[in-house]
């Protein structure tokens, strides 16, 4: 399977802002990139098939990112990429196993070098 | 939460100064800071920013600070809110007419990045964790809702903590107030209208 073929998840309550991440994706060459629009949504989605790697919000109504990196552990790839840029809330979010943070808002290569890295 | 003035004072000059370069990242233009202040005011002063302009209305969007007791409060005059979608969505100014919801979700997450510009700066200042909630827009029938709540609950000494930015994309004349507000009062009321 090539790298381009991975299955991305992205999760995040705006709508505006997984335009944003699938447009930048897409134009990488990723066009195999799924959307959920809360952890709990995230979850289901999961169950049926398991991404490859997942994008992930932390601020969501329903369930946000922290607990759906508690629920799933250190068996998924998961990038944080969210407003919050506290130091604790990035302590937080790597200690239950997230492989890497990205600050809103941020540089369209910021995203790609990071999905890169973290699928090669 | 409680403040010193010293900490009012840096977060202001350091919570303006990253909120200003978001909006710049966000918008793709440079954003210009007209006015930044941190100072105990009057519920007065409170209504008076969320009063619509004279040429029209604003648009509001809100979220609650929790585990501080806050409010974040983003106000943009309404024709300016669909010439900031624009930039948004990297389009030509003046092609929106009428917010539709992905409009509005990223008005929503303009508040949102811009409020966690300025809670990261007041984090890391108080070494304190602070999360906010998800967006909400405010109506206006909410914010006259609220306008005349607070007016209704001022007494002579009530006062609330605020962060006012007052932001501009100077080129397209796009004028946003972001506030943040520390006051139960102010917390309640809000909650009642989101």
């Amino acid at each position: 399977m090539s790298n381009k073929d991975a299955h991305i998840l992205l999760v995040d309550d705006s709508a505006f802002m997984r335009n944003v991440l699938k447009n930048i994706l897409e134009k990488e060459g990723y066009k195999n990139v799924d959307e959920a629009g809360n952890g709990k949504e995230a979850l289901e989605k999961i169950k049926a098939k398991k991404p490859d790697l997942m994008l992930l919000d932390v601020i969501m109504p329903e369930m946000g990112g922290i607990d759906v990196i508690k629920k799933l552990g250190k068996e998924h790839k998961i990038i944080v990429v969210s407003a919050v840029g506290q130091d604790k809330v990035v302590e937080e979010a790597k200690e239950h196993g997230a492989v890497g943070y990205i600050i809103k808002p941020f540089d369209n290569n910021q995203v790609v070098e990071e999905v890169k890295k973290i699928l090669a | 939460m409680e403040f010193s003035k010293e900490i009012l004072q840096k977060v202001s000059e350091i919570g303006s100064k990253e909120v200003s370069q978001s909006f710049t990242k966000l918008s793709g233009e440079p954003v210009e800071v007209k006015a930044s202040a941190a100072e105990l005011v009057s519920y007065d002063f409170i209504s008076e920013g969320l009063q619509p302009t004279v040429s029209g209305s604003i648009i509001t969007y809100a979220q609650l600070i929790e585990g501080a007791e806050g409010v974040s409060l983003l106000t943009i005059p309404r024709e300016e809110t669909l010439a900031l979608v624009d930039l948004l969505n990297k389009q030509e100014v003046g092609t929106t007419g009428v917010l539709m919801d992905f409009d509005r979700s990223a008005v929503k997450e303009t508040l949102n990045i811009l409020s966690n510009s300025y809670l990261n700066a007041l984090s890391k200042m108080t070494n304190t964790k602070i999360i906010i909630g998800a967006p909400y827009m405010m109506t206006s029938s909410h914010i006259d809702g609220l306008v005349n709540q607070l007016k209704d609950k001022q007494k002579k000494e009530d006062h609330a903590v605020v962060f006012k930015t007052s932001l501009e994309i100077t080129k397209h004349k796009i004028k946003a107030q972001l506030y943040l507000i520390f006051n139960e009062d102010v917390v309640q009321l809000v909650k009642e209208h989101i």
